[in-house]
Order: C-alpha cells, then structure tokens, then sequence
C-alpha cells in the first residue's frame, strides 16, 4: 500500500513539539491502534491512513492546548473517520471492502456481519469490543450521551445475532 | 444493561474476529483508498446542487512575467473600499520574521502570520485578501522524513502532499507549503483542492505552490533558525465567547476549538458528523441524520502588515464550499470556511464575522487611515483612468475613475483599453500557455496560467500601458467598463498577439455582465 502523499510530513519530521506533548513518542505508541480503529469503521486502509495523519496533524499543531493527547487523537480520528463515511452514504457510494482471508469461517461469518453493520453500529462495537473501552469512555469519544452509546450497541449487536443465528 | 444481555458467546466471538481481521485490514491494499476518496469526490458533487453563492461571479485571470512590461490593467471604480484591502503597506515597526519571509512569498499572499515558532521550526499562514485563500508554510530544522519522495533536484527531495509540496535541502532545512481556503476535514490526499480550482476564482496552481516551496528552500538556510525573529502574537478574544458566537451561528454543531501560538492561530472546527439529536437516548440511524454543513472558523492574531481593515466581510464560493473572511484592526485576520456556501449560509457567516470581530477590542476599532498600496520602497500614486470603453451601455455609468496604484513604475503611454467578451473563451486554462507560448518565441510556459470563469457574460478587460509589476494590483476592484463587439477569442487572443519581451506582465480581468463586481486577481509567472 502506498499513499499518494503525506497530510502534514512535518508530524513525522519533528518528534517533540510542544513542551508537554512528545507527539513523536505518541505516534509510535497508538498508530497502529488508531489506524485499526479508522480502518474498521471506514474499512478503507487508505483513508484510514489519511484521518489517523489528520489526527496527529492536528494534535502537533495544537498540542499546547490539548489536556489529553490520546483522548484528542481517538476522538479526532473516530469522528473524522464517521464523517467520511456520512459523506459517502450521502453519495450513495460504497466501497468495495476489500476480501480478508480468515483464519475459520466463524471468523469470516462473524467479520462479514461487523462489515455489515452501520457505521455508528460498527464505531460502537469496534471501539467496545476491539478496544475494550466503557460506554462513558465511547460516549466521551463519539460526544454522545451514554444512552446514545447504549442503544446504538444493543441495535448492533442485535443486527450481528440475527445475521450470525 | 446492555452487557448483561450481551451473549457471552457472541462477544467471545466479536473479540476474537476483530482482533484477527482489523490487523489484516490494516494490512491490505490501499485499493480502496481510490474509491473513497471517489466518494467523497461524488459527495462534492452531489452538493453542487446547492446553490453556490459567488458573491464574485468574476474571475481575474492574469499572467505577470517578469521585469519590464506592457501592463494590461483595467481599473475603474473601486467596488468597495470597506471589502476589499488593498495591498499592504510597511511601518517603521516590521517584524524581523515579516522582513525575511514576505520578500520570498507571492506578491498575492501579501498579509501574512508568524503561527508558530521554536528553535527548529517556524510556521507562518500568508493570506491571499482577494479570495480567501491562504498559504500554511512551515519551516523546520533537521533531517526529516517527507514520505515518499515524488523528485530529487538541486533543491533537495520533493514530496508532494494533499494540497502543496515539502522539500528538504541538502542542508537539512525543511519547507512545507500548501494552500487552502481552510475547509476542515479536505486536507488529506484526494480531497477537493479548493486553491487549485479554475471555476469561479482565480486558481492557485500546485505548480506555483511548488515555485514558492522552492523559493523558500533556496534562499532561506538553517541560519533562520538562530534569528530572532520574533514571536507569534497571543489572541485577543475571549474563547468562550467566540464559542458562543460560533454556536448561534451553526446551531446543533459540536465544536472545537484549537489554537496554535498561544492564539496566534485559533481554529475552532463545528461539525455535524456523527453527533446524534441532543438529549435523545435512541440515537437516530446515521443516515436519518441529514447532512449538515462543516464549519471551519479561523482566527489569526498577528497578521502583518496590520494597516489593511475591512468594514464588511468578503465572500467567495467554491463549488461545494464557501468561504467569508475579514481583516481587523490591529492584525485580527477571521476566516469561516463552510460545506455549505448557499446564500442563507454565506449571509449566516458573514454576521458570524462581523460579530467575531467585534469581540476584539483593537480589531473592532475603525481603521484611521485608508489602507494604501504600496510595493517594498516604492510610493503610491493616485492616477486617473479616463474612460475609453461605451459599446455597452449597461457597463457605462462610470466614465472616469480614480483609483490609487502603485508607483512601480512609470507611464509609458496612455493606457489602451482592449475589451473582449469572454463568453467564447471559457474553459481556455491552456489556451493562454499556448497564444503565450506562441507569442514569446523561446520562451516555455511551464504551466497553464489561468482559466476564465465560465460566465456568459464575462468579459476580458485589459488595459495597457504602465510599467508595473502586474500582481501589484491584487486587491484592487475594477467595475465600470463597457464591452466591444464582437469579441470572440480572437479578440482575446489579440491580447498576447504581438511578440511580447521576456519580463511582459500582463493582467486580465474578467467581470460579470454589469461589471458590477470585478476581481482583480493576480499570479507571478516568471518566465525562464
């Protein structure tokens, strides 16, 4: 995979840029995570690449105001990641996601299913299930109501049990 | 509870299926990053079923070469002195780091911001007056990494970026330049490239960004480094209370507020997006949430020179975007970028300027001086245009204008006015680097200079004969000229017939039927 260029290559450039915040150090730390988390719920590696450098882009730019750097960078990167998908159901345009090989049909089944799910579902479940985060701790991420968090992941999960019943 | 009802199973499941296939989907091709952001592409234009408010139907479309010239200008009446600056003028007091950074940026991003300085970086934003546009230029020390590296030259290794380019020299200095109108969340690669647009406002091409990135890199060292330059000036607004006004202005959107430069640089980002209806536990299918516009509201503290001061906002739309942006006193810079440029938003975001505006005590104040222009040490002079167009009636009211210019150079004839009706040239970005090219023998035009507005009832206005450096006229509004018939492309092509020298500048304008509204646009095109 390649990009076609970097959002802001000066992130990658300079490690340390504000007093308190090694973002150098943060970016190494929670990429890969950060990454996973974009990807699953645009299920674009591409784009997912693009928001996470949003992301971080953002964080090196304002970190001196930035109270929790990873909180920032997970917030930054789930909701850029659901704006894009917004945008792409307005256009009625989805993309192909791309065919995994799974390691046993019950995985294959079961992603197939989280594929499926709608974008919020899917931020929901990705974010409670695959890092094992609380609903406050999704509801601060996603800026909803804790009830809001709820609902929309006992809609997803009852999406996944009805299609893997 | 949720996880009380929860399946074991399934969650035992979910667990295991998305630690497995996240990584893989991590790993795969990048594929599918095409059809994104061919999405996203298609978003845009699905949108442009709104109406898009150009507040500037005209376009100004001008090619500027070097040294000596034929100066092609066409001035009348001003538009409006409250809305458009003209260019800036220079004190006793010029920053250190605006004396060695304006010299070396286009003439058309003639106010700029230091943003964000360190011992190995500095970041300045260079703001174009005339279309909202603004240039984000970073400097660093060090050996970085730009990612992959689009070319090797003398000047170091390029990288090309979403909407600019990154070199690094040999010496280990860093240049990043891009151009935006500052629209959140369409900086990443494949996202529209606003500067780069041809429709409605003058482009600024990746090609120019490129020359100014070189510019930078060839003539700045590590040595800027150790100057002391200065520091960005801290903001002079109340957060809290940009805040509010942001939220009255975009009910329902959440918003962020960041700021770079102890608020030299604030941005605050309200969106939509995912956030469901306040104060419901049943969030509502994501789709069931209409889209709603972006808003992207950017406050600058520092600008320099600080003499330009707008009474009232400026407006330009692009295609799917839409942007407002105003000048106070003091250095106070407000730009509010929007997804949605109808008429009803524009309006919205204009009051949503003002009001900003007026949170600061020194922006808020009204400017004492009339802004002037004038070129590096050059003066200014007043001079008169009189009027030598009438074929059209309509375009005709103002006979004689007044307008000041600057002194850049001397009169070298009386001005010859050439009108021709744009209506046949629309779409010709490659048109001009050809009759150019043509017209200069030996000379190569790297690059399309400018497209034309496609406006039925543009005309090219041209005016010759004052030595000037054609982009000194960025900030001017012309209005108040008549049409020639018939006026075809030949007409315009006329323009450029003649053998012109190496070092020709050329302006060209293009207005809307009335003239009511002209821009005056301008690039720098150095010939080889």
């Amino acid at each position: 995979m390649s990009m076609s260029g970097p959002i802001d290559p000066l992130l990658r450039a300079v490690p340390v840029v504000h007093r308190d915040v090694d973002v150098g150090a943060l970016y190494i730390e929670h990429r890969a995570r950060l990454l996973g988390v974009a990807a699953a719920i645009t299920l674009d590696r591409a784009v997912a690449e693009e928001i996470v450098q949003d992301a971080f882009a953002g964080l090196q730019r304002h970190a001196s105001r930035i109270d929790n750097p990873v909180g920032y960078l997970q917030r930054s990167v789930v909701n850029l990641s659901l704006n894009l998908i917004r945008r792409r159901r307005v256009a009625a345009s989805h993309p192909t996601v791309p065919p995994l090989p799974a390691s046993t049909a019950e995985v294959d089944e079961t992603w197939a299913s989280v594929v499926g799910l709608p974008a919020n579902q899917r931020a929901v479940v990705v974010l409670r299930f695959w890092q094992d985060m609380t609903i406050d701790a999704i509801a601060d991420t996603l800026g909803w109501p804790s009830g809001s968090v709820k609902s929309t992941l006992h809609r997803a999960l009852r999406q996944l049990k009805e299609a893997l019943r | 509870m949720i996880d009380e009802a929860f399946d074991t199973e399934l969650e035992a499941r979910l667990r295991a299926t998305l630690a497995e296939m996240i990584p893989k989907l991590v790993a795969s091709s990048t594929v599918e990053g095409r059809a994104l952001a061919t999405a996203v592409d298609v978003v845009v234009t699905s949108r442009r079923a709104t109406p898009v408010r150009r507040p500037r139907r005209a376009i100004a479309a001008l090619l500027a070469v070097a040294a000596t010239l034929i100066g092609l200008i066409v001035i009348a009446d001003r538009y409006n002195d409250r809305t458009t600056p003209s260019a800036p003028t220079t004190d006793n007091t010029t920053p250190a780091w605006y004396g060695t950074i304006a010299p070396l940026l286009p003439e058309r991003f003639p106010y700029v911001a230091l943003t964000f300085a360190t011992d190995v970086q500095l970041w300045f934003v260079a703001i174009g007056p005339t279309d909202g546009k603004a240039l984000e230029i970073q400097l660093a020390s060090g050996g970085y990494s730009a990612g992959p590296t689009t070319s090797v030259d003398a000047t170091g290794e390029w990288s090309a970026t979403a909407h600019g380019w990154t070199v690094r020299t040999p010496q280990g200095l860093f240049v990043s330049v891009s151009c935006d109108i500052g629209v959140g969340g369409r900086d990443y690669v494949g996202s529209p490239n606003y500067c780069d647009m041809t429709s409605g406002v003058l482009p600024y091409t990746m090609t120019e960004i490129r020359a100014v990135a070189n510019r930078l890199a060839t003539s700045l060292t590590l040595s800027i480094f150790d100057q002391k330059l200065g520091k960005p000036q801290g903001d002079t607004i109340d957060e809290a209370e940009a805040t509010a006004r942001i939220q009255e202005a975009v009910p329902g959107q959440l918003i962020t507020a960041t700021d770079l430069g102890d608020g030299a640089d604030r941005i605050y980002n309200a969106g939509v997006g995912n956030v469901p209806p306040a104060s419901s536990d049943t969030l509502a299918p994501l789709d069931a949430i209409p889209p709603k516009a972006d808003t992207s509201v950017r406050i600058l503290h520092g600008v320099y020179p600080t003499s330009v001061v707008t009474e009232e906002p400026s407006a330009e739309g692009y295609d799917d975007a839409g942007v407002v942006w105003m000048f106070g006193a003091g250095g106070v810079f407000v730009r509010i970028s929007t997804t949605d440029p109808s008429p009803e938003s524009v309006t919205r975001l204009e009051q949503l300027a003002r009001d900003l505006m007026k949170l600061d005590p020194v922006a808020s104040k009204p400017a004492t001086t009339p802004t002037i222009y004038t070129a590096g040490a050059t003066t200014t002079t007043t001079i008169e245009f009189p009027a030598v167009l009438g074929a059209d009636s309509t375009s005709t009211s103002s006979t004689t204008t007044t307008t000041t210019v600057p002194a850049c150079g001397r009169t070298t004839a009386p001005p010859t006015v050439l009108v021709v009706n744009a209506s046949h040239v629309v779409g010709t970005a490659m048109w001009w680097r050809d009759a150019l090219a043509a017209s200069v023998p030996g000379v190569d035009f790297a690059e399309p200079v400018n497209a034309l507005v496609k406006e039925s009832s543009s005309r090219v206005l041209a005016l010759s004969g004052y030595e000037c450096e054609a982009s000194l006229v960025a900030g001017f509004t012309a209005v108040a000229v008549a049409a020639v018939e018939p006026a075809t492309i030949e007409n315009l092509q006329a323009l450029v017939a003649e053998p012109l020298p190496v070092g020709t500048s050329i302006i060209v304008l293009v207005g809307n039927d009335n003239m009511s509204r002209i821009t005056v646009g301008a690039t720098t095109t150095t010939l080889g």
